[in-house]
């Protein structure tokens, strides 16, 4: 097993919260000290290998070139890595869960949102890890599947207090989104303002992105009408705050003065 | 807003026309009269270009409201591509984008962009931020063959439509949900809260309608006594109070069993208090009150039961027992559960402290209210007990400064027009009163008149109490032209008085006046007919 593949299997036993073995996101060094010194060793090591091979000046020359070569490319890879090393995938064979067979990733991913919302954070996380294996097993290719599996991951990495992880299953979120259209950055810039409670730069955003939907294919209606839902949800937060909270219809309903004198 | 701080792009050309720029293109397409299906792609143009495209192709104007506005449109950039999208939301798509509000008027050719109303915090932008959301809704559901989306924008809708007072929507968009979901988990809520729309939107038929499906489908669930409440105030406002006191009264004795919540049970004996007092049958009033305040768990719905003492202290008043009404208003003053009910308390107070002859008490008890609620209508009616107070303890200077000051606050003071109305009334005849104490004959008459005019401006919809005030202030004008020496005016002004004598005392008093008058004015016969015509009653 090389180093990288250790490592990776380290942030996978500390960092994820999946219960099963096949890990989920494996950050490269950014989210680990260990994975860095890794990446460090492993250069120093190259570096030496190939200088000592070089005979003269003309040897070290093309061994220096080769170095460098190694060098950028080790560079360019952390740069833009977020690697989603799978370790063993399991080519065959039923999965050992504890979620029923018959649950679909997205009910899956569903569930793990409820959960997220009644703030169950390891319940939301149990899911949303088994939606990802569903996921890949079943549907590879289903790019909404997997944006919303790893944006749910994401925040409950968020709520853990891990924002790094957090920052990095949001940037496969936006790569992934990106294969779906130019302006889908700006939906999930909506969704973080919205996130965040700022609902006027949320509702921009929200906007700017309704402006391009013809750009977007089949598979980015669902985030039009995303974004639609969320505008509704914006207004109407926005009128609930102004007018103090919206009552409970049933205590609406309540005589609210008796033997008024007024009248 | 001045025609300077306007900048207006002025673009006139024929509707179904193609602007083309050169990243930015749009094409219209007029749909009847009222819109525009507009097709528009535009690679990172100012948001300005695009207004001035679309309108160019519309045959529109674009106003923009102020300077600064004009500057964010000419510097921010959109991306935009869209087809077949109606002219109204892309406008506002487009100003939403960069924070500001976009209107079509397609009646005055226009295409406004103002700052978002939403911004404020006023009833505006209230009001903006709810029929936004309710627009938003029905852009988001709209059109979807999922039930559950169907069922989100019925119900959200309504609650909006429910919060912003439009009653008679509001039912309307509940009763589809109702219709269309008889057995969903929501059915219940809805059918109080159409319930109550049906209840504010005076629709009484519809309630009573649903209220009887209600009972029919889930006789047995918890929100049976809430939407029996309402259909009981629904059957007293239409007047037919036997119906209504019956429910309440099935109501109560059910929260008495334990069969319905003790909530609903409480909220029922208030109800029926109120109506036996305003029948005049205080004395029951009284005794249902006070055994609910026994009855019911004081631990449970303490709000209400903590009322119970103010409402027996009005209904006291009205027996004439003064005294046992200001000790249930004493021990109400400490009991009250919130701020607005213990300034009523201590005015209420106030008012009987006043008839009880004790000035100087009632004056601290205006002071406390004012403590708690300095402002509005509770300035108003304190200033008003401090006026009579100090009239009580023969300080005319400071009570006519009083009642002067408000007078001349009340359109701020009172933003109900008819309560207003009512209370100014009262007031000049108040300062009428304290013009003639202090013999300014004249000044009092003129206070007097301003009452009977404002009563009579509205003579289509003179009530009985109007009636009553009218004739109330004819009688003082009388009084005030007799202490004159003007004793065939004011026989003139007493013979004025045919309707609106609804007390004994106060016919007896322009009996009185008129043979006060007649013997005065050298007719001591006459005096004798009148004075005798009086006692023979």
């Amino acid at each position: 097993m090389s180093e990288k593949e250790a490592n990776t299997i380290e942030e996978t036993k500390t960092e994820a919260p999946a219960p099963v073995a096949e890990p989920s996101v494996a950050p490269e060094a950014p989210a680990s000290g260990g994975a860095l010194a890794g990446v460090r060793l492993r250069l120093v090591a190259v570096g030496r290998l190939v200088t000592s091979r070089g005979r003269g000046h003309y040897g070290r020359l093309i061994a220096g070139l080769l170095f460098l070569v190694i060098c950028l490319g080790t560079a360019y890879q952390l740069r833009h890595g977020l690697v989603f090393d799978v370790v063993e995938k399991p080519t065959s064979g039923p999965a050992i869960s504890e979620f029923p067979s018959e649950l679909t990733a997205g009910e899956l991913v569903r569930m793990g949102q409820g959960a997220l919302e009644g703030q169950d954070v390891d319940t939301a996380a149990r899911f949303l890890e088994e939606a990802r294996i569903r996921a890949e097993r079943g549907q590879p290719d289903d790019i909404n599947l997997f944006v919303d599996v790893f944006e749910g991951l994401a925040r409950v990495a968020e709520i853990q207090g891990r924002p790094r992880v957090a920052e990095l299953y949001r940037d496969y979120v936006r790569r992934k989104q990106a294969e779906l259209g130019r302006s889908l950055p700006l939906f999930s810039a909506a969704e973080r303002d919205f996130h965040a409670g700022e609902l006027a730069a949320a509702r921009r955003n929200y906007a700017r992105f309704l402006l391009t939907q013809a750009a977007l294919g089949e598979a980015g209606s669902r985030y039009v009408q995303r974004a639609r839902r969320r505008l509704a949800e914006i207004w109407e937060m926005e009128f609930e705050r102004k007018s103090g909270g919206l009552a409970n219809v049933v205590d609406l309903a309540e005589p609210k003065e008796f033997f008024d004198e007024r009248r | 807003m001045s025609v300077v701080e306007r900048a207006i792009v002025v673009l006139l050309l024929a509707a179904s026309v193609t602007a083309q720029t050169q990243d930015l293109s749009v094409k219209a397409i007029q749909k009847g009269s009222q819109n525009f299906e507009i097709d528009i792609r535009s690679g990172s143009a100012t948001v300005a270009d695009c207004l001035a495209a679309i309108a160019s192709a519309c045959g529109l104007e674009v106003q923009v409201a102020k300077p600064e506005n004009a500057a964010i449109l000419s510097r921010e950039k959109v991306d935009v591509e869209l087809t077949g999208t109606s002219l109204e939301s892309l406008v506002e798509l487009l100003a939403m984008a960069i924070g500001l509000d976009g209107e079509v008027e397609l009646d005055r050719r226009l295409i406004v962009i103002a700052e978002s109303p939403a911004e404020g915090d006023d009833a505006a932008a209230l009001e903006h931020c709810r029929s936004d959301a309710i627009t938003a809704l029905i852009a988001a559901y709209g059109g979807s063959e999922d039930a559950q989306d169907e069922v989100e924008l019925l119900l959200r809708s309504a609650r909006l439509e429910l919060a912003g007072g439009e009653y008679s929507q509001a039912f309307d968009t509940y009763q589809d949900f109702l219709s269309n979901f008889k057995k969903h988990p929501a059915v219940p809520e809805a059918t109080v809260a159409a319930a109550h729309a049906a209840f504010e939107a005076d629709r009484h038929e519809d309630l009573q309608r649903i209220v009887q499906e209600f009972l029919g489908s889930y006789p047995d669930h918890p929100l049976v006594g809430r939407c029996q409440l309402i259909a009981a105030r629904s059957r007293l406002r239409t007047g037919d109070l036997g119906g209504g006191m019956g429910l309440l009264k099935g109501l109560i004795r059910q929260a008495r069993e334990r069969v319905l919540p003790q909530r609903d049970g409480m909220l029922a004996e208030l109800l029926l208090a109120e109506t036996l007092h305003e029948r005049g049958e205080d004395e029951a009033a009284i005794a249902g009150l006070a055994e609910a305040e026994i009855r019911y768990d004081r631990k449970l719905d303490q709000d209400l039961i903590r009322q119970i003492r103010f409402y027996m202290a009005i209904c006291r008043r009205a027996t004439g027992n003064l005294r046992d009404a200001l000790h249930d208003l004493e021990v109400a003053a400490f009991e009250v559960p919130n701020d607005a009910l213990r300034v009523r308390t201590l005015l209420l107070y106030a008012d009987l402290l006043l008839e009880s002859g004790n000035p100087l008490v009632a004056l601290t008890s205006t002071r406390s209210a004012l403590t708690l609620n300095p402002q509005g209508e509770t300035l108003f009616r304190a200033r008003r007990l401090a006026a009579r107070a100090y009239r009580r303890m023969q300080l005319e200077d400071e009570a006519s400064k009083e009642m002067l000051a408000l007078v001349l606050d009340a359109p701020k003071l009172l933003p109900d027009p008819e309560l207003r109305r009512r209370e100014l009334s009262q007031s000049l005849r108040e300062i009428g009163e304290i013009y003639l104490d202090k013999g300014l004959v004249h000044d009092a008459v003129a206070s007097f008149k301003a009452v009977i005019n404002a009563a009579e401006h509205h003579a289509d919809e003179l009530d009985p109490a109007r009636r009553e005030l009218v004739a109330e202030c004819r009688y003082l004008i009388a009084v005030a032209q007799a202490r004159a020496g003007r004793h065939r005016e004011a026989v003139e002004t007493l013979d004025s008085i045919t309707e609106g004598i609804s007390s004994e005392s106060l016919a007896h008093e322009i009996r009185r006046l008129k043979g006060d008058c007649y013997f005065e004015s050298g007719l001591p016969e006459a005096a004798m007919r009148v004075w005798k015509e009086g006692e023979g009653r």
